[in-house]
């Protein structure tokens, strides 16, 4: 089960000193459990000076609130949680506990090299994809808007990447992308 | 039996409840990586048999749950399904993309797992909830 220390009620707005600290220890020391493995694990959280977006945005000094859905964090300090990319490595951190046949099938697990670029890629998003292992040696990126519009990705071992779009006004395309050209495809489907 | 398939047939596929690992299941309805399978997704025909009767056998032997995708949803979508009984299952078939490629296009599976339909919860033994 995951466990965030610091997530507050969305109605508390106050900043105490004593809260302050307690937050600033929660974050430093982050811990996540999962049960995919059936024991707990502890995610481990890329160095952040890698990203090119971060899963905690630093400088956000003097705001002392930061909104997303129902949590708000009353922070005046360095770091902000983002909670979506934080299960999407939860998400994907199961899928690297398939073992072999894990679809009774004999699908393989997953390679350490294609879930790092998993990894990689989900950081350089703006919105947060379903993620899916397939029996077909690939992990799966679903985006879908409320019109109906779908967006998919297919990563696969060899390091290709498939795009499939459908929209009932606009038709069916399926091509071949690069794995830097994801992040731009989302920000089109999204009109970010 | 034999691989004609008729198009008021279905084909049965059990998937993982969204309880267990690793999740297939987007609110009510599966995502197309869970019909996505390199060495052919197998399925389990209900030839002669209603569904509810195909499922109720199907229990005794899969965990987890029931989806149904019609014969006729296949062909609207031009997949091939070869019917591929073993020793275990005599109603045992496959659905590929092609008499020539095994897994379904990106499209294929995307329309096929729209058009599933849910015929079992393991939580919920004695439904027959039909959602699309």
């Amino acid at each position: 089960m995951e466990k965030i220390s610091t997530i507050l009620p969305a109605n508390r707005y106050e900043n105490t000193p004593n809260l302050v600290l307690q937050v600033a220890t929660g974050l430093c020391i982050f811990v996540c459990s999962i049960t995919g493995c059936g024991i707990n694990e502890q995610i481990s959280i890329p160095n952040p000076t890698s990203f090119k977006i971060r899963p905690f945005s630093a400088n956000v000094s003097k705001q002392k609130i930061y909104n997303n859905k129902d949590f708000n964090f009353c922070w005046d300090g360095d770091f902000i949680v983002d909670v979506d990319l934080i299960r999407s490595y939860r998400t994907i951190e199961e899928i690297s506990c398939l073992c072999d046949n894990w679809n009774e099938n004999n699908a393989q697990k997953f390679s350490s090299t294609l879930l790092e670029r998993t990894r990689a890629i989900v950081e350089t998003l703006k919105k947060q994809p379903e993620i899916f292992p397939t029996a077909n040696e690939s992990i799966q990126f679903e985006f879908e808007k409320n019109d109906g519009d779908y967006l998919e990705f297919e990563l696969f071992e060899d390091g290709t990447v498939k795009k499939f779009f459908y929209s009932d006004t606009n038709g069916v395309t399926t091509e071949y992308i690069t794995p830097d050209d994801v992040s731009e495809a989302v920000n089109k489907f999204y009109g970010f | 039996m034999d691989s004609k398939f008729d198009e008021n047939e279905s084909l049965l596929r059990a998937v993982y409840p969204a309880s267990t690992h690793p999740n297939f299941w987007k609110g009510a309805r599966i995502s197309s990586a869970a019909l996505k399978d390199k060495k052919g997704l197998s399925v389990t025909r209900t030839y002669d048999r209603t569904v509810g009767e195909s499922v109720k056998l199907m229990t005794q032997y899969f965990k987890g749950a029931i989806v149904a995708i019609t014969v006729q949803a296949c062909n609207d979508v031009q997949a091939y399904i070869k019917y591929a009984p073993s020793n275990q299952n005599k109603y045992h078939s496959e659905i590929h993309g092609s008499e020539t490629q095994v897994v379904l296009s990106s499209e294929q599976a995307f329309k096929l797992a729209k058009q599933a339909t849910l015929e079992f919860q393991p939580e919920m033994p004695n439904a027959n909830i039909q959602l699309s």
